[in-house]
């Protein structure tokens, strides 16, 4: 278990980072190493070049905007559980760190490394794709933002171009008061054989103004349906409807057999999540609503 | 120097090895390294079964770094077959077909090892694919036979018959019939496998350091692969990390290694990865059984009737010890007046099998205890009754299991039962689980009882030295691998030369250190190895006296040895301790060393029960352990400590095999659980606190009464874990019979019986 020779960079601006990613076809980032160096000494990745950009300070901001908050890739996932700014702006961000593998894995592993490297089972896609999440992605030639429902293509595999990277995300804060996020792994720590998150946003009468839900490990990607969250707009939240709602994503999603779980029971699990995720994200906006008339 | 005013024995001292191993300070194979030494690499094969047609090493060799690649189509003399395996043993290298994925097939020898595994990608080995057998059951037809010298894939048959055997089903009220099966698990011990060997040309000595559990039979198979006297080959373990029965046998890495050292006059190591220790160390435990169980109208046991198959993969390994300590624990604690039991070890295109801690304890338990929930279930009976109607009474002992040589010889096994059932308040916990259910909770109850067999056969040896200091060196061929022999062998000692604690120091696994020994597996080294240290003690303290009598002048039959001091009968104002004496004795150039050997032919037996209670969510198939309660008899206790922890740990591991841990293969022999990604150990999370209750049933066949403790943890789980689901779920009648029951399996049995309701 022991990767194969690579070149070794380690560049102290973005600017030179991207520089070399433009210079060298078959270069990987580094960051956390986390998913990468695993892979690297299984040898299942055998990259040429590796641009480690953990001396990038640029890329380390947890910073409010307008909208929410940006979030320079190499930021841990330890300072996304531990944050002020994380817990107070986005608190299911840091909510959901705590499914995220161990402490050793959170100190190393970033955000960035987690968004790009793509597993649909991971708990932060799921969490880009709910919320809407922008990707800020650079090349040495240009910068482009990409929204996290067109950033995840298929499994390990994104919308990024072989000399581009992630430098940030911007996470708007809306409809995070609202929001649960629940999932089944077999042991602490481990990937999750399903993810359900969901967030709701009451109307004055305590109908629902939106609702939204994202699940992982179902598909090949983060799995959402916006047209089917309209159709829960305007209706009273409730039990039976949760249930209804499970069942609706059960018969929707499309999930395929694996060693540790077969299509079938990832479906029940996915219609449990589900429930279970609604459930909490009614309770906390009901709570939040309660604030609010108090405030 | 304070004497100590009571026993060692009994006393939860903390291990005098941990100061240095959490400081990571402790030595192991992969941290030896020789000036000048190659490293090894292997290529191992991708198919479970092929013909080799052609290897090229060509474009390997031209690798810098590389010093050698070898293979055995050109090196002929590592064809041979592997010492110490019969009646089929591998050679050291696949020459013309592999027949599982991970056998070696050639050896990289280069500067480091990114190197050699860089130059093993550049090996192209040509394979012809050959179908592969993967079912046991169906290999043991012999359609297709894998070593056709042998004539079968049936490796070994074993076979007990007693009373009126398969006959007696038939005046038996009832006949429950089961198939029941149990997946494959491998051991992963923290240190995977390693050795290193330096060959010194001068004196033709060979010193190796060597993961293993047994320094003298490592020492016999190497002098016999490499024609060299025993004398000429030292064999050190250092610190081994975890064993658990697979660091035992013949491997071919130890003859590759050992041998390129000598070949090169070159120091050669190889340290095993993560990755070779799923493909290439020995697994166990997969076994099909088919099983009928007589039973009269009132639970009364009349016969059991097992045939049962083991996958045992490609070679024997270690494995037909396996099959037949299944069919020896097969009775469990329980009176069955009639057996009939037939198993085979098959041989198939899998990693080869080899004792894996508990080594067909648990299997053998695995059956008795699911046939007896079963027959509760068809006589309409309790689980509890009918364990308590046919467990063997005090009253029966020395009690014969009507397997040859299998005598129960101390306890009360229906008192530990009820101990345990007190402890958890079977009342208490019907109401509660009553109750749960009413808010669509399922809780379950599963208990069971074993008995752990160790030892009977064999001897273990322990050699004092007395150091100038006073200080006394202890060593023995019981090679441990983490269980703490250093401290219980000095607790021992300490009590028999009257020494503190600290004045001892056990040096295991080194065969310069003395002359004979077994090894540290089958929670054989307390009785075997403890045993020693009271009989080398007591030889110790005869020839000490000599010396003592020499130095005061007095003759030998007046020496008293007295609170760790020798003196004159009548003349107690004169004596000498261990460092006065060690000091009289320097001049003289002779040094004081006693060696001794204690040797047993019949076995141990100590007993328990355990009990666990589950929380089961239907619809996730989650299965968290509430409590788990074990009443635990090990014979007389050395050290609490030790003893929790070994009954902790193989609990503990117990679980991950019932709960978690299977090594999956596709049926063309494939392994598909290669990483710790998906070969799910339990974790600290996942384990429960376990509650233990000792009951200290000294072993009447040894002087100290030592019993084994090292599988005791592990014998019952499988059976309980699998008990307690079902339990949740009775009034599905949901019935299990595979282990481990992971979420995935236990969702598709719910399936089976209508699904979430
Ligand atoms: C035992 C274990 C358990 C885990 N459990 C979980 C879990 O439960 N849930 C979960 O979500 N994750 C889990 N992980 C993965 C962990 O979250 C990783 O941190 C994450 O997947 C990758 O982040 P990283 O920074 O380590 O990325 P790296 O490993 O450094 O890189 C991963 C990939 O992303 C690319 N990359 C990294 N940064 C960038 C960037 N800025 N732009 C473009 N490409 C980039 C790399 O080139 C590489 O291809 C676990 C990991 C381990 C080892």
């Amino acid at each position: 278990m022991k990767p194969p020779a690579f070149q070794y960079y380690q560049p102290h601006t973005l600017d030179e980072a991207l520089q070399l990613l433009s210079e060298h076809g078959d270069a990987k980032i580094l960051a956390g190493g986390q998913s990468l160096i695993p892979m690297m000494n299984m040898r299942l990745a055998h990259p040429d070049v590796l641009i480690d950009i953990n001396g990038l300070t640029e890329l380390t901001h947890i910073k409010e905007t307008d909208q929410g908050l940006a979030i320079g890739a190499l930021v841990r996932h330890y300072q996304l559980e531990q944050h002020p700014l994380i817990q107070r702006k986005v608190p299911l961000v840091a909510e959901a760190e705590h499914l995220i593998g161990h402490p050793a894995i959170r100190s190393r592993g970033t955000i960035g490394g987690s968004l790009s490297h793509a597993d649909p089972a991971a708990e932060l896609p799921v969490l880009a794709t709910l919320f809407d999440w922008e990707l800020v992605v650079s090349s040495a030639a240009a910068e482009r933002t990409i929204p996290a429902r067109e950033f995840f293509l298929s499994y390990f595999i994104t919308a990024l171009a072989p000399d581009e990277m992630v430098t940030g995300v911007r996470t708007p804060s809306h409809a995070h008061a609202g929001a649960h996020i629940t999932e089944y792994a077999v042991r602490a720590g481990d990937f999750a054989l399903a993810i359900a998150a969901a967030s709701i946003v009451l109307n004055a009468s305590d109908t629902i103004q939106s609702a939204r839900i994202a699940l992982g490990g179902v598909a090949d990607i983060p799995w959402r349906d916006p047209d089917f969250e309209a159709s829960l707009q305007g209706q009273s939240p409730s039990p039976s409807l949760w249930r209804e709602v499970g069942q609706h994503i059960k018969e929707a999603i499309d999930p395929t057999d694996d060693l540790h779980a077969s299509a079938d029971y990832r479906r029940q699990l996915a219609q449990t999540l589900v429930e279970k995720a609604l459930a909490g994200a009614l309770e906390r906006a009901k709570l939040a609503e309660m604030k609010g008339r108090q405030a | 120097m304070a004497i100590q005013e009571r026993s060692w024995i009994g006393r939860p001292v903390p291990r005098t090895e941990d100061r240095a191993l959490v400081q990571g300070l402790g030595q192991y194979v992969s941290d030896i390294n020789f000036e000048g030494q190659w490293v090894m690499a292997l290529v191992r094969s991708p198919h479970a079964h092929a013909r080799i047609a052609r290897i090229n090493t060509e474009a390997a060799k031209k690798l810098p770094g590389v010093h050698a690649v070898i293979t055995s189509q050109e090196w002929e003399n590592l064809r041979r077959p592997l010492p110490g395996m019969a009646p089929i043993a591998p050679p050291a290298l696949a020459h013309d077909r592999v027949y599982y994925v991970g056998e070696p097939v050639a050896a990289i020898l280069a500067d480091n090892r990114y190197v050699a595994e860089d130059a093993a990608e550049l090996v192209e080995v040509h394979y012809e694919p050959l179908p592969a057998l993967s079912n046991a059951e169906e290999a043991a037809q012999d359609q297709e036979i894998l070593h056709p010298s042998l004539g079968t894939n049936v490796v070994d048959r074993v076979q007990y018959e007693s009373g009126a055997g398969r006959g007696a089903l038939a005046a038996a009220d009832h006949v429950v019939t089961a198939t029941l099966r149990l997946g494959r698990v491998s051991a992963q011990p923290m240190e995977p496998r390693g050795i290193a060997a330096h060959y010194d040309p001068q004196n033709q000595t060979l010193l190796v350091y060597h993961a293993t559990q047994s320094v003298h039979r490592a020492q016999e198979r190497i002098a016999e692969y490499l024609g060299m006297e025993k004398s000429q080959v030292r064999v050190i373990a250092p610190e081994v990390g975890g064993g658990f029965g697979v660091k035992n046998g013949t491997y071919p890495e130890e003859a590759l290694v050992t041998y390129c050292a000598v070949h090169f006059q070159r120091p050669i190591k190889w340290a095993g990865d993560r990755f070779e220790e799923f493909l290439s160390t020995y697994q166990e435990r997969e076994q099909i059984h088919h099983v009928e169980l007589g039973i009269n109208r009132d639970g009364t046991l009349v016969a059991l009737v097992d045939t049962y198959y083991q996958d045992n993969g490609a070679y024997p390994g270690g494995g037909m010890i396996v099959s037949r300590t299944t069919a020896r624990n097969l009775p469990g604690p329980y009176r069955i007046p009639h057996l009939a039991i037939n198993g085979a070890a098959v041989l198939t295109n899998k990693v080869p099998q080899a004792p894996y801690r508990g080594a067909g304890r648990p299997q053998g338990h695995y059956i008795i205890e699911r046939m007896l929930d079963r027959a509760a279930e068809e006589l309409g009976m309790d689980r509890i009754e009918i364990r308590r109607k046919n467990l063997v009474r005090p009253d029966e002992l020395p009690y014969r299991t009507g397997i040859p040589d299998a005598m129960y010889d101390s306890g009360d096994f229906p008192q530990a039962f009820q101990d345990l059932l007190e402890a958890i308040d079977l009342s208490a916990f019907r109401k509660r689980q009553a109750a749960a259910r009413q808010d669509g909770i399922r809780l379950g109850l599963g208990v069971a009882n074993y008995v752990e067999v160790s030892a009977g056969f064999g001897f273990e040896g322990v050699r004092l030295r007395l150091l100038e200091d006073g200080q006394v060196l202890l060593s023995t061929g019981a090679t441990g691998q983490g269980q703490g022999h250093r401290t219980a062998l000095a607790q021992i000692a300490a009590d028999t030369l009257q020494l503190p604690l600290d004045r001892i120091t056990v040096v295991e696994g080194d065969t310069d250190q003395i002359q004979k020994g077994i090894g540290t597996f089958g929670s054989r080294t307390m009785i075997m190895a403890g045993n020693a240290a009271r009989v080398a003690g007591e030889g110790f303290i005869a020839k000490a006296k000599d010396w003592a009598a020499r130095a005061l002048e007095a003759h030998v039959d007046d020496i008293i040895f007295q609170d760790g001091r020798f003196s004159v009968q009548g003349v107690p104002s004169v004596s000498l301790d261990w460092a006065e004496l060690a000091r009289k004795i320097a001049p003289s150039g002779e040094m004081l060393i006693h060696e001794d050997y204690f040797g047993s032919g019949t076995p141990t037996y100590g007993f328990g029960s355990h009990g666990m209670i589950v929380r089961v969510d239907e619809r996730t198939a989650d299965i968290r352990i509430e409590r788990y309660v074990i009443v635990h008899d090990g014979g007389t206790i050395v050290n609490p400590l030790l003893a929790n922890g070994q009954v902790i740990g193989g609990t503990v591991q117990g679980l991950g095999s019932a709960l978690y841990e299977e090594m999956i293969y596709s049926e063309d022999g494939q392994p598909l659980t290669t990483s710790f990604l998906d070969y799910r150990l339990p974790g600290a999370v996942e384990s429960p606190d376990i509650e233990i209750h000792h009951r200290d049933y000294p072993a009447p066949s040894n002087p100290a009464g030592y019993k084994g403790v090292g599988e005791a943890g592990i014998i019952p789980s499988q059976a309980i874990v699998l008990s307690a689901v079902e339990d949740a779920f009775q009034d599905r009648g949901l019935k299990l019979d595979f282990a481990p029951v992971t979420p995935g399996r236990l969702f598709q049995a719910l399936e089976e019986k209508g699904g979430f309701q």
